[in-house]
């Protein structure tokens, strides 16, 4: 957000939210299978459905320089 | 605790990739899935089944967004859409769609062999109100001030330059120009293990 704040952008809401865990990145295949096999071993079990969040951001250019 | 990009560019401890090897990784893991079949199912939990009827198989099965920027644009017709590191085009083709025929939607990809899939993609359900341009986030080929909304997802995580990436989708929105951005962000440090995998930076 804050990289965002100084480009310049006004108005930014973080909006839609989704959990992004191991599962989840497993996916996609970029993720490769070994890195899958690595984070589910170095992950504590507690955090594999909650790596990260996916999350959406709006923001605005401010109608006038 | 900062919420950190799941790539950070500088991670604790140091650089662990530099700017050109991070590009290199992107792209070859890029390259390594176009025009492979694909079951790997990302679309079903982002977007709308209403969505999905407007798009071809081909750009479902390309899809690897991480949000429904889309949805969160309110785009309206007669709008110019640039879609950031498009990939197969599934927002670039919905984005066409909501602005209709007197719209435009863009599509900007640093892959050619990308682009080539999302143009056979937007083709094959005959779409006619949509570009594609062979380029960078960072460099985003477009005159300043040229287009009223700017969508990205699940790409400029994969930018190591990600100020230089907003620095120029402002300069090239409108004044009152929205941008929606949907990335993965992590609350906490990953282990060691999982920054210094190169797979990483490219997931």
């Amino acid at each position: 957000m804050s990289k965002l704040q100084k480009a310049g952008f006004v108005d930014i809401e973080r909006g839609a939210e989704l959990p992004f865990g191991i599962d989840e990145a497993a996916r996609y295949p970029l993720f490769t299978p070994d890195l899958i096999a690595l984070m589910r071993r170095v992950i504590p079990a507690e955090r594999h459905a909650t790596v990260a969040r996916a999350v959406t951001y709006t923001a605005r250019k401010p109608p006038t320089r | 605790m900062t919420a950190e990009a799941v790539h950070p560019t500088t991670p604790r401890g140091g650089d662990l990739l530099g700017q050109a090897a991070i590009k290199d990784l992107v792209r070859q893991a890029y390259r390594d899935i176009i025009g492979k079949p694909t079951a790997f199912d990302v679309v079903h939990r982002l977007y709308d089944p209403g969505q999905l009827a407007l798009v071809p198989p081909g750009a479902v099965a390309q899809a690897l967004g991480v949000g429904n920027p889309i949805r969160a644009a309110g785009l309206r017709p007669g709008e110019v859409v640039i879609d950031l590191g498009c990939g197969g085009g599934i927002d670039t083709i919905l984005a066409a769609h909501a602005v209709g025929s007197h719209g435009k939607a863009l599509g900007l990809d640093m892959l050619p062999e990308m682009l080539e899939v999302a143009s056979r993609n937007a083709a094959a359900r005959g779409i006619t109100n949509i570009g594609w341009l062979e380029g960078e986030l960072e460099a985003i080929p477009l005159p300043d001030e040229s287009v009223d909304v700017a969508v990205s997802n699940g790409a400029v995580n994969l930018s190591p330059r990600k100020s230089r990436v907003f620095a120029e989708t402002y300069r090239v929105l409108r004044p009152g120009g929205r941008f929606v951005t949907a990335d993965n962000f992590v609350d906490e440090d990953l282990p060691p293990e999982i920054l210094t995998n190169p797979a990483a930076w490219a997931g």
